[in-house]
């Protein structure tokens, strides 16, 4: 392909054309294979193509109620978690107020009203502090803006691979598939020789020999003739 | 489980072996019954002679044993009984076609498969046509004919549980993860639930089928085009031919016998497409073919209830009363 005085067009038209069919064709596939590594919370809630990326909710939790503080150093202390064990939420933001959920910097020291002060770091565990002692049956319900990030995982392999019938999945598939594509074949071939060998007519002088018995008992000699 | 392998390895060997000896086995009795050696060279002959007029037979017999009781039975058996009553007792006439063609889902589905059939081939064999001469040209070009062609080797369930990843609707303002309603979301429109999208919809499931069979239509016509003689293209170039003349006038009429070949092919599989409409829509929001109405009638009506056909038919698309 010589380069000279042909246009860009001329020149890369082509290539562009089939990467761009390429991406098309792929993508439908690159999406579920990208989701099948993801997170299955995730999938439900983010497009496949943002996997990459870390991606934010916001949600709410409470701490404990008063029947968990301890007293420490004359203060009185409640400490917890607001997220769930194993989750993979990071904390960025919280607040106490739903008209502002990210009030505050996660690990920051939060100063609220009557010097009770409430710390809630990244991990979701949090300190809530206070000169006097909690009361009340609920704890204090606390706002926060949560970051995802990326994460991928081989349970969803892990579900399929050991999910209940699989193995009998397989082994009934492989039954079918091998007999139904060896028989096929073998009726088949016998079937095309059969009608080489007795119905067709000879084309031309060389086709003669594949058809040893047919009507004409001339040919039939010289075969015979062979075969002895 | 070990016992599940054993009897499937046991299937399948004795499956095949059982259509092996068969044959070998025939084919070594007639010999043996009509000697065609150690005897005198008349009866060698004749016996030559009788061979060749039972053997076609002995290899053709599996072949029109299976196809009489599988097809030629079936087809006749049908078409007996599609002039009796549901007991297959009584003459009724042409009674079930006068339902059947009165049935707006069955007119439904009979107006989506000419759908099927006037898009589904054209397209793949368009598609398939374009990648193939396209990719001729470049040097890449196996590799990406590779990844066209991967779609064929995805079952049609499979492929739509892919495509739901595609068509995914979620509420306006939602994140959305399906990738069509993400684009549009981006460029401002709003998503639409594309499988319901009445028309359009047929038209969203139909891609599916030209995503796995394009790569089919692609392989066999490029083998087509290789066998194209360079000199005719030489030749046409030298006349002053452009690049569409060459392709049209040129390419297309040499290639056209593998391009029937190939339109007919997927045409005889867009008669029975099934699996994309029953795993995308069930036949709902007027999708509905006759492989999937067929099926809904004869198995999921079975198991909905007894009841009559007409009544259920309404009963399980609500979409209809609209």
């Amino acid at each position: 392909m010589a380069a000279t005085g042909k246009s860009f067009a001329q020149r890369w038209g082509v290539h562009i054309a089939v990467l761009l069919i390429v991406i098309v064709w792929t993508v439908p596939t690159l999406g579920i294979l990208v989701s099948s590594l993801r997170d299955k919370d995730q999938i439900a809630v983010s497009g496949w193509w943002t996997a990459l990326t870390t991606s934010s909710q916001t949600g709410q939790g409470r701490t404990d109620a008063a029947d968990a503080q301890v007293e420490q150093g004359g203060r009185f202390v409640i400490s917890g978690n607001l997220l769930e064990d194993g989750t993979a939420l990071r904390i960025t933001a919280f607040g106490t107020r739903i008209q502002e959920p990210t009030a505050h910097q996660a690990g920051t020291v939060a100063e609220l009203e009557d010097g009770v002060t409430l710390q809630v770091n990244e991990d979701g565990s949090y300190v809530y502090s206070s000169p006097v002692a909690f009361e009340g049956r609920r704890g204090e319900r606390v706002f926060f803006e949560a970051s995802t990030p990326p994460r991928f995982t081989t349970e969803n392999y892990e579900t399929v691979l050991f999910s209940e019938g699989i193995g009998r999945s397989f082994i009934n598939s492989l039954t079918v598939t091998i007999p139904a594509t060896i028989i096929p074949i073998l009726i088949a071939a016998f079937a095309a020789y059969a009608r080489l060998d007795a119905f067709s007519r000879p084309r031309d002088p060389d086709r003669r020999r594949h058809r040893p018995a047919g009507r004409p008992p001339a040919d039939v000699a010289d075969t015979a003739a062979q075969a002895l | 489980m070990t016992g599940q392998i054993i009897s499937a390895i046991l299937t399948v060997v004795l499956g095949v072996s059982g259509c092996v000896v068969y044959f070998w086995g025939a084919n070594r009795l007639l010999d043996m019954i009509f000697p065609a050696h150690g005897v005198s060279s008349q009866s060698a002959i004749d016996n030559l002679r009788r061979q060749g007029l039972i053997r076609p037979w002995l290899f053709l017999g599996p072949a029109l044993l299976i196809l009489t009781i599988y097809l030629i039975y079936p087809v006749i058996e049908t078409a007996r009984l599609s002039f009796l009553d549901r007991g297959g007792q009584n003459f009724v006439g042409t009674a079930n076609y006068e339902w059947a063609l009165g049935d707006r889902e069955f007119r439904q589905a009979i107006f989506n498969n000419f759908l099927w059939l006037a898009v589904v081939p054209a397209a793949c064999t368009f598609f398939g046509l374009v990648i193939a001469v396209l990719t001729d040209r470049i040097w890449w070009g196996n590799i990406a004919k590779m990844f066209v062609f991967m779609p064929l080797a995805i079952s049609f369930v499979g492929a739509s549980v892919i495509w739901k990843f595609i068509y995914e609707y979620r509420g306006d303002g939602q994140t959305q993860i399906g990738v069509l309603n993400a684009i549009v979301q981006w460029f401002g429109g709003e998503p639409q639930v594309w499988i319901s999208l009445p028309f359009w919809n047929n038209f969203f499931l139909m891609v599916i089928l030209i995503w796995i069979q394009t790569g089919f239509a692609m392989v066999i016509l490029s083998a087509a085009l290789r066998g194209i003689p360079d000199e005719t293209i030489e030749a046409a170039t030298i006349d002053g031919a452009n690049g569409f003349q060459i392709f049209w006038k040129i390419m297309v009429p040499q290639i056209w016998g593998t391009i029937a070949v190939v339109w007919t092919t997927i045409t005889i599989l867009v008669l029975k497409v099934f699996d994309i409409v029953l795993t995308m829509t069930n036949g709902q929001w007027n999708t509905q073919v006759l492989a999937n109405l067929m099926f809904d009638w004869m198995f999921a009506a079975a198991a909905i209830s007894a009841a009559a056909r007409p009544s259920r038919s309404s009963s399980c698309s609500p979409s209809y009363r609209s």
